[in-house]
């Protein structure tokens, strides 16, 4: 899975599972403080994305994660 | 509803809710109280399956009467607990729920809990949450609820459908001196709806079980704030 299409499925999740208005997603954009993303649906997204990428995310790897970009990366690190 | 008898049950509220802090520190000492459980059946029969399950409490009545007396020997216990519980209070709990087989997941600010909750689900175990405050969380959903609009947190009922597990509400009321009722009830949500529906309907179903019990026992509920506002 290439770079584009992890963004694809991750703004697609955002958007569709999280409701997340299409205008507040973009790279520079804070997952907590732009997106309100709070930490009970960390625990949705945990699922989300073993669902679609096939892997767990671990704790201490979302520690540097605070962006969208950041976030995709991380998911880069993991299935490309 | 007149103003004497406001006054009145306003009191009984107080003196019932003080009477609730001294059980939970009785218990904390080792005092038993009688309990009688509806729906044990409902509880025992998800605690025998393999996927594990949501409890939905709120304050009312004594909710932590339930975890001395529903017990899962198959299946940990992880109630959910604000980060501002009192010191005192959580020692004595992780003392006394050792024996129960219910461990606390006390949330926090770095976020280490929800990778415990996920961790709980997906091992079939329990998690149980408490559903009538909102807290650090912007994420509600507003049901009519005793005559007005009131807002719960959406994230339980979220956690819940996002993986099609099963739910329980569990209410815990005094109804006596030494004696305590747990009811135990199913929520049912349709999980072929879309999950915006699913939350909708799972969060109506337990705005409604809380209503029910808040009608039949209406001085043993314990939010002192602007519930509605």
């Amino acid at each position: 899975m290439n770079r584009k299409e992890i963004e694809e499925k991750v703004k697609e999740f955002l958007i569709e599972e999280m409701e997340i208005d299409e205008d507040k997603i973009a790279p520079d954009a804070k997952l907590k403080d732009d997106m309100g993303i709070d930490s009970l649906d960390f625990v949705d997204i945990v699922v989300i994305v073993e669902r679609n990428f096939g892997f767990k995310i671990k704790p201490e790897e979302m520690a540097g994660v605070i962006t969208l970009s950041d976030f995709c990366d991380y998911i880069e690190s993991k299935v490309g | 509803m007149n103003s004497i008898r406001s006054i009145w049950l306003t009191y009984v509220n107080h003196c019932q809710f003080a009477e609730v802090v001294i059980d939970k520190f009785a218990m904390y000492a080792g005092r038993r109280f009688q309990v009688e459980v509806e729906g044990i059946d409902k509880f025992n029969a998800l605690a025998a399956e393999d996927e594990g399950f949501v409890l939905l409490s709120s304050h009312i009545g004594n909710y932590e009467i339930a975890g001395y007396t529903l017990v899962s020997e198959k299946k940990t216990i992880n109630a959910v607990v604000y980060e501002g519980e009192k010191a005192s209070v959580m020692t004595n709990r992780s003392r006394m729920f050792v024996k129960t087989n219910i461990r606390m997941i006390q949330m926090r600010s770095d976020m280490s809990h929800l990778f415990e909750i996920d961790k709980a689900l997906s091992s079939g175990e329990i998690v149980s949450f408490p559903t009538d405050r909102v807290h650090g969380s912007a994420k509600v959903v507003e049901h009519e609820f005793l005559g007005g609009t009131a807002r719960f947190p959406q994230g339980p009922f979220s956690v819940a459908t996002m993986r099609g597990l099963s739910v329980l509400a569990v209410n815990v009321m005094k109804v006596g001196w030494t004696r305590y009722q747990i009811f135990v009830t199913p929520l049912n949500y349709t999980r072929t709806l879309p999950r915006k529906q699913q939350i909708a309907e799972l969060s109506g179903a337990y705005v409604r079980e809380l209503e029910w019990r808040l009608r039949q026992y209406p001085t043993q509920w314990y939010n002192f704030f602007d519930f509605w506002r």
